[in-house]
């Protein structure tokens, strides 16, 4: 009677932690599925424009075209295009960089992100998608590769970039 | 007598051959760049589905080599091209501009998709540039906005520095 209760107990302790478990899985494989890790090497061109300038500061506004390559085997964001548009801060020996950038893929679906920058280093978040993009959120951070102006108006750059996006589970 | 003056021919010829193949190697250089760009097409025609128009993109390179020979050189493209949409053949001229200024002008020809480059003539550190590569294109994205283009071209070959 006594080894009876005893194996009812296990069993229903062997059947809540196999609940617990499967419910941890389930809540994290979704999540799991969804976010996709990416790594990108973009690069672009544009003007910049003077707001203001003088010895303490200066303040451009900055628009840019370029193209991204994917460094990653899935490829993601591969051949995308983008336009960008920042405001550009230098105090000092500061540049400081906030912007908003528009990406399209090859099959015309967009991905709209916020990116900020400090020094060489940026941070992107995603902001908004259309298409297979719908829903879309993540970020993730940038460091600067190679830059150059052109005068007199003109500077182009290149930036790699990792992090992680999500999409709703359909 | 004639046997050593012989014996001294041949030793002076392999030295020459020697020195003349040693400043060989010296100048030609490998290079391996990747350069981006973004730019605008001015459409001049269009006739039986063939393009034909003008372009300048501005854009900067990476070098993939070691030797990071033309890394981190802003460059600007002049050029013409006809044929069509995706498929055109070009020609132009860029010119590629370090961080000191110095600068080398260039002829770009072909198709867009594997066209060749040749160095013409450079300033400061690139005077008496000579060299030619070819190229392999590695992005083919959908332009961002119309009558725009954003691309990224490999380009690989030798280059020698003549002083």
């Amino acid at each position: 009677m006594i080894f009876s209760n005893k194996l009812k107990i296990g069993v229903s302790t062997v059947l809540r932690v196999s609940t617990v478990i499967a419910f941890c899985l389930f809540m994290f494989i979704p999540i799991a599925q969804a976010e996709q890790p990416y790594d990108i090497t973009s690069c672009h061109s544009g003007k910049i424009k003077a707001l203001f300038a003088d010895k303490e500061m200066t303040i451009w506004s900055g628009e840019g075209w370029g193209i991204i390559m994917s460094n990653h085997e899935n490829k993601v964001f591969d051949n995308c295009t983008f336009h960008v548009m920042t405001v550009i801060q230098v105090m000092g020996d500061r540049t400081t960089e906030t912007g908003f950038l528009k990406t399209m893929d090859p099959d015309g679906d967009i991905v709209v992100a916020q990116t900020s920058r400090v020094g060489t280093e940026s941070i992107t978040k995603f902001l908004h998608g259309t298409g297979k993009y719908k829903g879309i959120t993540g970020g993730g951070k940038s460091h600067r590769i190679v830059f150059g102006r052109i005068p007199p108006d003109s500077a182009a750059a290149c930036s790699r970039g990792i992090g992680t996006f999500e999409l709703p589970k359909k | 007598m004639i046997f050593k003056k012989k014996w001294m021919m041949g030793a002076v010829g392999i030295v020459l051959s020697l020195v003349l193949s040693f400043s060989f190697a010296q100048a030609e250089q490998p290079f391996d760049f990747t350069v981006c760009v973004a730019g605008t097409i001015s459409l001049l025609a269009t006739i039986e589905e063939s393009n034909v128009f003008g372009t300048e993109s501005k854009g900067i390179t990476m070098s993939n080599h070691t030797n990071k020979a033309f890394h981190n050189m802003t460059y600007i493209f002049m050029g013409v091209g006809r044929g069509p949409a995706g498929k055109p053949i070009g020609f132009g001229y860029f010119k590629m501009m370090d961080s000191d200024g110095d600068f080398i002008i260039g002829e770009l020809s072909g198709p867009a998709a594997d066209h060749t480059l040749k160095f013409l003539q450079g300033t400061g550190k690139w005077k008496g540039v000579t060299g030619a590569g070819k190229s392999q294109r590695l992005t083919t994205g959908k332009p961002i906005a119309p009558m725009t283009l954003q691309s990224c071209n490999r380009y690989t070959g030798t280059f020698d520095l003549k002083k």
